[in-house]
């Protein structure tokens, strides 16, 4: 592409190879972090708009990640909205969701049926904690498994680091910096390294990558209490392919997505007169849309 | 309620099982003695029935949540159980539509009332679990379905998604967890210091779940049904395919390894009990084997194998290639014939714990007590045949009449008693001469797989090497036999 206009800098929305990147300003340090230091971005203000091609072109907080954006586009009076991920909850490393009235809305719908009702944060940040210590009264350590990007930043800014030392995966380490750069407060957090693994066995917590091997840990901390944090949690299904109960102690239920009245309220607040739904369950999403007054189409998910 | 339901959740995400019985004695340690019944009964296996329609809770969730149909239908396809669906759709506390469709006041869904549901009630429910189960699961089978409606909604009001998850659960009949007796046992045992043995025969006894059960099933005092109590099985090998196909060594007792339930008879303090792994006291269940067992003097413990009644005009098991109606037949055949008990140890005689005496002195015992016991069921035999041909004079045309003479007919020598349901196991000789002229095969009685081999000094229970018990198959035996010949 000759110009990428970016939401955030997830690798299954930013994607390199383009010639020229244009994206919200606190996402531009993350999104050089992903696609390298060759990469031509541009970070422009929220709420800024720039004109292209008698486009007009801004973008808006979508509360998904650090610099996370819905992308709003003007021509001849026509508005519509991409909103990339977002979520309407609270969280302390990014602006709030903010609603945005178009003619279209391009929503996800990763959650888009109404299994899926997000547990108050407070809830689950206290079963986090209160999981964390019964740990390190049995000796063990603490293990979780967490996206490197966006959910490491979330669970970190939350969590009470008075109980015990955290790591952190040392892909997540290194975009510490671009959220502290953003202003982003973090408490100050070592990089998952063996040693320091060793060091804080039996009573920390590591923030581990959802791809990275619990068994290399038991030679360095013994047999660790492992839980999973992901809104798929909410569902016994996917705790089990997870391998709670098995391998993985816990599933905690956190997610950076909008749960279901999260995407019905957000849809609502655009005023949209045509939405078009992506990503997860469209089909239901939009069919359950139409029957309340409200036109909707599935947008197929383009991967390349 | 919310307790039980926390317990639930961590039971279910705890892979060890030492984990899950701190998690039970836990819960055990700090529930009511009412909840503690009922969780217990829960866990115990004890399966509530369907008390609604899964369609029907699928219609009302999707009344409450404001969801059509054909998404709940979605929802249950991706998340694959529908009790867990409908406790999720359902939005939280103050969302729900429980309008109720019985109007209020004309009929109460519990005549006790101690706990009238609290309509769009407030964030948490305090509902106990005696309760929810007391106060609403119950009351739900003597209710029409407009009032069921109601009690239903009125109870998804006030729980949290997880407590809603059990309580569908509970509706549909499909509780289910894996924990198992001697698990329960165990956590119980922390809290009680009573030995999990006594506790898990305890659990198998008749109680019903109330508050003073649970106190008497945790209580220390040792009363008189513990006296009952089995002993442990002694660990039983897989049988060995690899067994050296050699004669048996002559310091070992040989007998035929049979087909079959492993029982303890047990003859205490007048009671007799008949205990099985893993099925647990099957002393109703078997009246026939009880009855002999009886005769059996105080203080008796015996072991062995619960078999279908061989030989004598028996049917014979159908080898397991054969077709399922086949084998389905023979089972109904031996259904409606009774079992015998075939005894291979003795762990307790008069009053005393045999088990640590070596197998000869057991042995030896066992013979003894065979003896005195099978003359005195042949005489209780031979009374009552005489008591039932009076009664059948006195009551000619009485239905007791017939049936006795259809008896009789169908025994072809009505003096000689049947054979006693108790058997001792038969010894296979082991002198080298004996073993090489033997034709396995021809000899090995229907039931038995093969044979056990136990050293004459070995110890019940014990785990030395030499008291482990080797079991080698027929076919296996049969080679070793014509290999010594």
């Amino acid at each position: 592409m000759a110009r990428a206009l970016i939401t955030h800098a997830h690798s299954d929305h930013a994607r390199p190879g383009s010639q020229a990147y244009l994206c919200a300003e606190p996402g531009a340090g993350l999104l050089a972090a992903r696609l390298g230091g060759k990469a031509n971005i541009t970070g422009i203000a929220y709420g800024q708009t720039v004109s292209m091609d008698g486009v007009r072109v801004s973008f808006h907080p979508a509360g998904h990640v650090l610099g996370s954006a819905q992308i709003r586009i003007e021509h001849h009076g026509e508005v519509w909205v991409v909103s990339g991920d977002y979520k309407l909850d609270a969280d302390p490393t990014c602006c709030p969701f903010e609603p945005i009235r178009c003619h279209t809305f391009v929503s996800e719908s990763t959650f888009g049926l109404p299994l899926f009702h997000w547990p108050p944060t407070t809830e689950v940040v206290a079963d986090l904690h209160a999981w964390w210590i019964a740990n390190q009264h049995a000796g063990r350590t603490s293990v979780i498994f967490a996206y490197a990007f966006g959910k490491t930043q979330r669970l970190l800014a939350h969590l009470d680091t008075s109980i015990g030392p955290v790591l952190v995966h040392e892909a997540a380490h290194r975009l510490l910096a671009c959220y502290r750069a953003a202003g982003v407060p973090l408490p100050p957090v070592a990089p998952a390294t063996d040693e320091n693994i060793r060091r804080i066995a039996g009573r920390g917590l590591v923030i581990a990558s959802p791809t990275s091997d619990p068994s290399a840990l038991l030679n360095l901390s013994g047999p660790p209490s492992t839980a999973f944090v992901s809104g798929w949690m909410l569902l016994r299904k996917m705790q089990r392919d997870r391998g709670v109960g098995r391998g993985v102690g816990r599933g905690f239920v956190l997610s950076d997505h909008a749960d279901w009245t999260g995407l019905v309220t957000a849809i609502g607040a655009s005023g949209a007169n045509l939405v078009l739904t992506t990503h997860g369950y469209a089909e239901p999403l939009a069919r359950y849309l139409r029957e309340n007054g409200r036109p909707a189409e599935v947008l197929p998910t383009h991967r390349g | 309620m919310k307790a039980f339901a926390q317990l639930i959740e961590t039971v279910r995400a705890t892979p060890s099982s030492s984990g899950k019985v701190a998690a039970l004695a836990d819960y055990f340690c700090r529930a009511e003695p009412a909840d503690a019944a009922w969780a217990l009964a829960l866990l115990n296996r004890r399966r509530s029935r369907q008390l609604v329609e899964p369609a029907l809770l699928r219609l009302w969730a999707a009344e409450a949540a404001a969801i059509p149909l054909w998404l709940i239908d979605e929802c249950h396809q991706v998340a694959g159980d529908l009790g867990e669906t409908l406790a999720l759709i359902l939005p939280p506390v103050a969302g729900l539509n429980t309008a109720p469709r019985v109007p209020v006041g004309e009929s109460s869904p519990d005549p006790q009332g101690p706990c009238p549901p609290a309509h769009g009630g407030s964030a948490e429910s305090a509902l106990s679990l005696r309760q929810l189960i007391e106060n609403r699961l119950l009351p739900l089978s003597g209710l029409d379905t407009a009032a069921q409606h109601d009690l239903v909604l009125a109870t998804w009001a006030e729980l949290g998604t997880r407590q809603r998850l059990l309580w569908n659960r509970l509706l549909t009949g499909t509780f289910r967890i894996g924990v198992s007796r001697a698990m329960l046992a165990r956590a119980l045992a922390r809290q009680t210091s009573i030995d999990p043995a006594i506790l898990e025969y305890r659990m198998m006894s008749g109680w019903e779940p109330r508050a003073e059960d649970f106190r008497r099933l945790v209580s220390p005092e040792t009363t008189l049904d513990d006296a009952a109590r089995p002993y442990p099985f002694h660990p039983l090998a897989e049988p060995d395919e690899a067994a050296s196909a050699q004669p048996p060594a002559p310091d070992c007792q040989v007998e035929w390894d049979w087909i079959g339930q492993r029982l303890q008879v047990i003859r205490r303090r007048g009671h007799t009990i008949l205990w099985s792994e893993p099925k647990g006291i099957l002393t109703d269940a078997l009246p026939g084997l009880a009855q002999a067992a009886s005769l059996l003097p105080d203080g008796t413990v015996l072991e062995g194998v619960l078999s279908p009644r061989h030989g004598g005009g028996g049917p014979a098991e159908p080898p397991a290639s054969a077709s399922p109606l086949l084998r389905e037949l023979a089972r109904r055949r031996t259904a409606t014939h009774p079992l015998l008990f075939i005894a291979r140890d003795l762990l307790e005689s008069r009053g005393v714990d045999w088990r640590i005496r070596p197998l000869t002195k057991r042995r030896e015992e066992l013979e003894r007590l065979f003896g005195s016991t099978v003359s005195a069921w042949g005489d209780a035999q031979r009374q009552s045949q005489k008591r039932s041909f009076e009664q059948g004079e006195l009551f000619e045309n009485s239905a007791i009449f017939s049936r006795s003479r259809a008896n009789c007919t169908r025994t072809p020598n009505p003096s000689r008693p049947p054979p006693c349901p108790l058997q001792l196991s038969t010894l296979v000789p082991v002198a080298g001469s004996e073993w090489s002229a033997m034709r396995l095969e021809s000899v090995c009685p229907p039931g038995a797989a093969g044979l056990l081999f136990r050293r004459l000094d070995s110890v019940y229970g014990g785990c030395r090497r030499e008291d482990a018990w080797q079991r080698v198959p027929l076919s296996r035996a049969k080679s070793s036999a014509d290999t010594a010949r």
